[in-house]
């Protein structure tokens, strides 16, 4: 009888088959757009679940992209480069804060694919450097006050950061040494005086208009930063300040907490947001603003 | 017919009372040959539509014309007997009767149809002994709440999910009572058996329609089980041995005869088994370790009759159950060697004590008094440790966590009962309970090698809540025709400083306009002041208990059900229910969000507000009595939830969403040496969110480059890769059905009664499932996959059980 009971209890585990009404792959679009970028569209598709997949970009849709109702442009197709760049749909224009945009993805295979997004208007976002690192204490942090203004009679959703920009003595070889452009994003360690807050794995914080609609709000903020020391021959550090649509604020925040439960198998299902019609991912846009510091 | 050969029961006079001029009393208390009192046994009178039922003590009243009458007493699982009586006053009377021969013939169960079998004309259920062993057993042992999951209406949870759930409400919204001490977690093995040793269980008493106000603060049902007591005549016990769980129970009389005893204990060592099973298997995967589960439990109790008026008893249980998963790996190299081990364990238990004081002060007057104590503790550690040494070199890291949450539970209960004829009955009583909850506390060890070794406590807030309740109730019941009961209860509940109440209305309704068919219609409302928190994923669950705060206020819901229920000749019973259900502030896990190991800010991590709605219909069909007894039950049902924040604000389905459910049962009692029966339940998959393709996204969160001009230049960003799922709770997971036979043979050596039954669960051995878990895979070619992987744990068991019974 125990024998038995061992023969039973073997092999117990098996791989679940998904009910084939939920095998049929969509197309996967996705499209984040500022004022100060070409709209790049980039066209998938999704995997069945049990599937080994690489992400292969579909080459031969048609993608057209529509602004204000009316159609502004079918996209070309930029290829993938030797940077390991993924080939993506792109605009020859730039888009405009307060105008709509719809995005058509049409194939012979998948089918077509839609989705609607409002750029939002840019946001007033100042801001006073309180301090910063320097060379006698280059561990501490850069201290701001940020103020931003609510535009009123809407919900509005933000996004901010921090980075750097300039150009730096790269050393080649002893005794030989060439500036170099450099960028990054920084780590904000604190945010105060703001409610809601999400933070993102890649370091910015997004949060809401709830506690300050329509009014003006000013709060304090720490970041990491770089040291201007000789090595630059100029150093610029800026907030990154973004309007966002409800879509990308919904995309982002839902996203993050993807990322932050991945793998976990006690955590609630989250459910990426998606606007795209008749497919996955997201056509969202945002509005880009923000104070700049030039560090000496 | 001649029903001498089953008048084996005696009765005695013992009062006499004149009472009016053309009727008397008839009253006194139905007995098993064990002495135990039967509870809602049948009393009829021949050639009247008149009848009662025994109430919990197997006291009866019946209002008689005087004169020569013929009375009937039936239970079932017990043999008919009729008496003769020339009544010319008030009369008492006590009736034994013995247990069912299964060759005889019943004779007087149509009598009174409805009362005579174990449903209720109200539709509640009232389970015997019988009922539950002459099921197919689970590793060799009885479960009471295994012959509750045959009730209509009522669905087990799949392989897994632990509790017990009806009509479409979470388990956490059945009031479970052992002698009227609350019991928060009912299962070993995650639902696979229940903690009730059928041994020391005398009766179950289900209320699903409408339960009395008598209960309250759960949502859906009442469960009560019964303690059986001990037996009166001599001291007996039975012992078994299975294949991986064995009991002893012990029973009988001290030697005055008025105070009784009963102990049971069993204990499982299936663990053995499976600790040997998953290290083969662990070490075929170059793992070390293993998986192990052990339980025991103890029940007892004591019982004390002062005299025919005053009885007291005392029962007790306790239950431990411990699951551990240990997995280790180890790496051996040229000088270097690396060693990793990593230990969960889960560790449950139950403590209830319960002190129940009856006193009957005379015919209609009667007080019920209870003090009860229950205990529910859920442990948890996980260890891991990763050692390194190389020559000259060691560098070590340990992180061990351990946490704990409970709650305590202490109850006193009131209860007067009026009955001044067998027209009205009057109850009323009071009931205050306090609780204290500890959501989480524990410590965290950590040490790694160069750095500092921390050791830090943790502990959330105890949070006491304390429920004051006070109810009414009436019961109507001027003709076999038509039964009122009428109920009220109103609670005051105060926890963190704020206070909650609520008034409770209950009514239920029957009428059997002929005596083999009668319709029912109930109206229950009810609160709740505790919630019963579980993982919505489909791995192993884990339940907190957690009391309704100042944040989070208590559940209300309301139930109306009708139906109509009737009897086909004189072996056949069937009935037909239909109820509709809503639910308001009710909790659900935030998306992402989980427990936690701490157990601290877990409001935080929850939505409440939440509405829900079931709906459904309910069939009963079943042959009570005779050599061949079978039942058949079908559930049609719809269970929904919705929260503002969640799924767009648009309803999904409950986790407990099971649009069918069926449960056959059919026993045969070939001789006094054989018996066999099988049982056949199917379910509808629980409904999960299960994640049905896997996308890709880039350049959408990472901001890497600022171009000269300070404006943002996006770039694609590692690739990250996302789930998509069916929809909220969209996915119905595979049916849940399997096919269990029994057989067992008893024989009589040497004053002893022993018995091998030998049960096969699950004969073809469906995989139902215990736990979906997805898995992510990144091969070296750049490629990657999502999979999704099912565990059953429980294939074709079977169990061979060898008991026997000694006196």
């Amino acid at each position: 009888m125990v024998g038995f009971w061992l023969l039973c209890l073997m092999a117990c585990e098996k791989d679940f088959k998904v009910d084939s009404k939920y095998g049929q792959n969509k197309l996967v679009i996705n499209c984040l757009f500022d004022q100060y970028n070409l709209m790049n569209v980039y066209v998938t598709t999704s995997y069945n679940i049990g599937v080994v997949g690489n992400i292969t970009t579909i080459m031969d849709a048609r993608v057209e992209m529509y602004e204000n109702d009316s159609l502004r442009e079918v996209l070309a197709f930029h290829p993938s480069d030797s940077t390991g760049n993924f080939g993506y749909y792109v605009s020859t224009w730039y888009p405009t804060p307060g105008n709509k945009y719809t995005v058509k993805v049409i194939t012979s295979k998948y089918g077509t694919a839609t989705a609607t997004d409002v750029m939002p208007l840019v946001a007033s976002c100042t801001g006073q450097l309180i301090s910063y690192p320097d060379t006698n204490d280059y561990t501490r942090p850069a201290n701001l006050s940020i103020t931003v203004t609510d535009a009123p009679g809407i919900d509005n959703y933000y996004r901010i950061g921090t980075y750097f920009f300039g150009d730096r003595m790269q050393i080649i070889s002893p005794g030989d040494s060439v500036e170099k452009f450099v960028s990054g994003g920084e780590v904000i360690t604190q945010m105060e005086g703001i409610a809601d807050t999400v933070r993102e794995s890649y370091n910015n914080y997004l949060f809401t208009d709830n506690t300050f609609k329509g009014s003006t709000i000013t709060f304090g903020l720490q970041s990491s930063a770089p040291v201007a020391n000789g090595l630059f021959r100029d150093l610029t550090f800026g907030v990154y300040f973004a309007n966002l649509s409800k879509a990308a604020y919904q995309y982002f925040t839902t996203a993050q907490l993807a990322r932050n439960t991945h793998n976990s198998n006690t955590a609630e299902p989250v459910f990426v947001y998606s606007n795209i019609n008749n497919g996955y991912g997201i056509f969202c846009g945002m509005a880009v603003s923000g104070p700049q510091f030039v560090i000496k | 017919m001649n029903l001498r050969p089953w008048l084996t029961g005696f009765a005695f006079l013992v009062g006499y009372s004149l009472f009016g001029q053309g009727s008397v009393n008839l009253s006194g208390r139905v007995i098993g040959d064990d002495y135990k009192p039967l509870t809602n046994a049948t009393i009829y009178v021949s050639g009247f539509n008149n009848g009662v039922s025994t109430d919990e003590t197997g006291a009866f009243i019946l209002k008689l014309p005087k004169g020569m009458q013929e009375i009937g007493f039936s239970y079932i699982g017990f043999e008919a007997v009729k008496l003769e009586l020339s009544l010319t006053r008030d009369t008492t009377i006590e009736v034994m009767l013995k247990t069912k021969a299964w060759l005889n013939e019943i004779t007087i169960a149509d009598k009174k149809v409805i009362q005579s079998i174990s449903q209720t004309s109200e539709g509640n259920f009232e389970i015997q002994k019988q009922n539950i062993t002459m099921l197919p057993n689970v590793m060799g042992q009885a479960d009471p709440v295994r012959a509750i999951q045959m009730l209509p209406g009522v669905q087990s949870g799949n392989e897994g999910v632990s509790g017990i759930f009806i009509r479409g409400g979470s388990p956490d919204q059945n009031l479970i009572m052992l002698d009227g001490a609350t019991v928060f977690n009912p299962s070993h093995l995650y639902g696979f058996l229940s903690v009730f040793n059928a041994d020391a269980i005398g009766s179950v008493s289900v209320y699903k329609n409408s339960y009395p106000a008598r209960f309250g603060g759960r949502l859906s049902s009442v469960i009560n089980l019964h303690s059986a007591e001990g037996d009166t005549g001599q001291i007996k016990g039975s012992a078994s041995i299975g294949a991986v769980i064995s009991n002893l129970h012990l029973e009988g009389p001290f030697k005055n005869r008025k105070t009784t005893f009963t102990i049971s204990a069993r204990g499982c060592y299936v663990g053995l088994i499976t600790s040997l099973v998953s290290h083969i298997q662990f070490k075929k995967a170059g793992y070390s370790g293993g998986i192990s589960y052990y339980f025991y439990d103890l029940n007892g109790g004591i019982t004390h009759r002062f005299n025919d008026k005053n009885t007291m008893s005392f029962t007790f249980f306790f239950n431990n159950d411990l699951y551990s998963f240990t997995n280790g790996s180890s790496y051996q190299g040229i000088d270097v060697n690396q060693v990793y081990k990593l230990t969960r364990k889960l560790n449950w238990q139950n403590a209830v004590a319960a002190l129940n004081f009856q006193s009957k002060f005379n015919k209609s007057l009667s007080l019920t008094q209870s003090v009860t104590f229950t205990n529910y503790t859920l442990a948890t550690d996980i260890n891991s440790s990763n050692i390194y040494k190389e020559i000259g070199y060691e560098w070590d890291q340990i992180n061990n966590q351990h946490t704990v949450s409970y709650v305590d539970e202490v109850s006193s209960k009131t209860e007067l009962q009026v009955k001044p004829s067998e027209t009205h009955t009057f109850r009323g009583g009071v009931e205050l309970t306090v609780r204290h909850f500890q959501t989480g506390k524990g410590s965290v060890y950590d040490f790694t090698t160069n750095s500092d070794t921390s050791m830090s406590f943790f502990k959330a807030s105890p949070i006491n809540a304390a429920d004051l309740s006070a109810f009414v109730e009436y019961d109507f019941h001027p003709s076999e025709k038509i039964d009122v009961d009428v109920g009220l209860r109103f609670n005051d509940y105060w926890v963190q400083h704020k206070n909650y109440t609520a008034f409770v209305p209950r009514i239920n309704a029957v009428y059997m306009p002929i005596r083999f068919f009668g319709m029912r219609a109930a109206f229950a409302s009810g609160y709740q002041n505790i919630h019963m928190l579980s993982s919505g994923q489909t791995s192993i669950t884990l339940d907190y208990w957690l009391p309704c705060t100042a944040k989070i206020a208590p559940q209300q819901g309301w139930q109306l059900s009708g139906g109509l229920i009737g009897k086909l000749g004189k072996m056949f019973e069937w009935s037909f229910d239909a109820f509709y259900k809503r639910m308001s502030n009710e909790l659900y896990f935030k998306e992402g969000s989980s427990f936690g190991t701490s157990g601290k800010d877990w409001e935080s991590t929850v939505w409440d507000g939440g509405k829900g709605k079931c709906y459904g219909t309910e069939f009963y069909f079943a042959k009570p009595i005779g050599n061949i007894t079978a039942q058949a039950t079908y559930t049609l049902a719809w269970s929904t939830l919705k929260f503002r924040e969640l799924n767009d604000g648009m309803p999904f389905p409950y986790h407990y969403d099971r649009r069918h459910n069926i449960a056959l049962m059919l026993n045969y009692k070939i001789n006094k040496h054989w018996e066999i029966g099988a049982t056949w339940v199917y379910g509808s998959g629980n409904m999960y969110s299960i994640p049905v393709q896997y996308i890709d996204s880039w350049n959408s969160v990472a901001i890497v480059n600022y171009n000269k001009q300070g404006n943002p230049n996006f770039k694609p960003a590692p690739i990250e890769l996302f789930t998509q799922y069916s929809g909220f709770n969209s996915y119905r997971l595979p049916a849940y059905h399997h096919l269990d036979l029994t057989a067992t043979h008893r024989w009589t050596k040497k004053k002893t009664e022993q018995a091998v039954n030998l049960t096969i669960y699950n004969v073809y051995s469906r995989q139902n499932i215990f736990s979906v878990f997805l898995e992510y895979h990144m091969n070296n070619d750049g490629t990657h996959s999502y999979l999704l992987k099912q565990v059953s744990i429980f294939p074709i068991l079977p169990s061979i059980t060898y008991t026997v019974n000694f006196s």
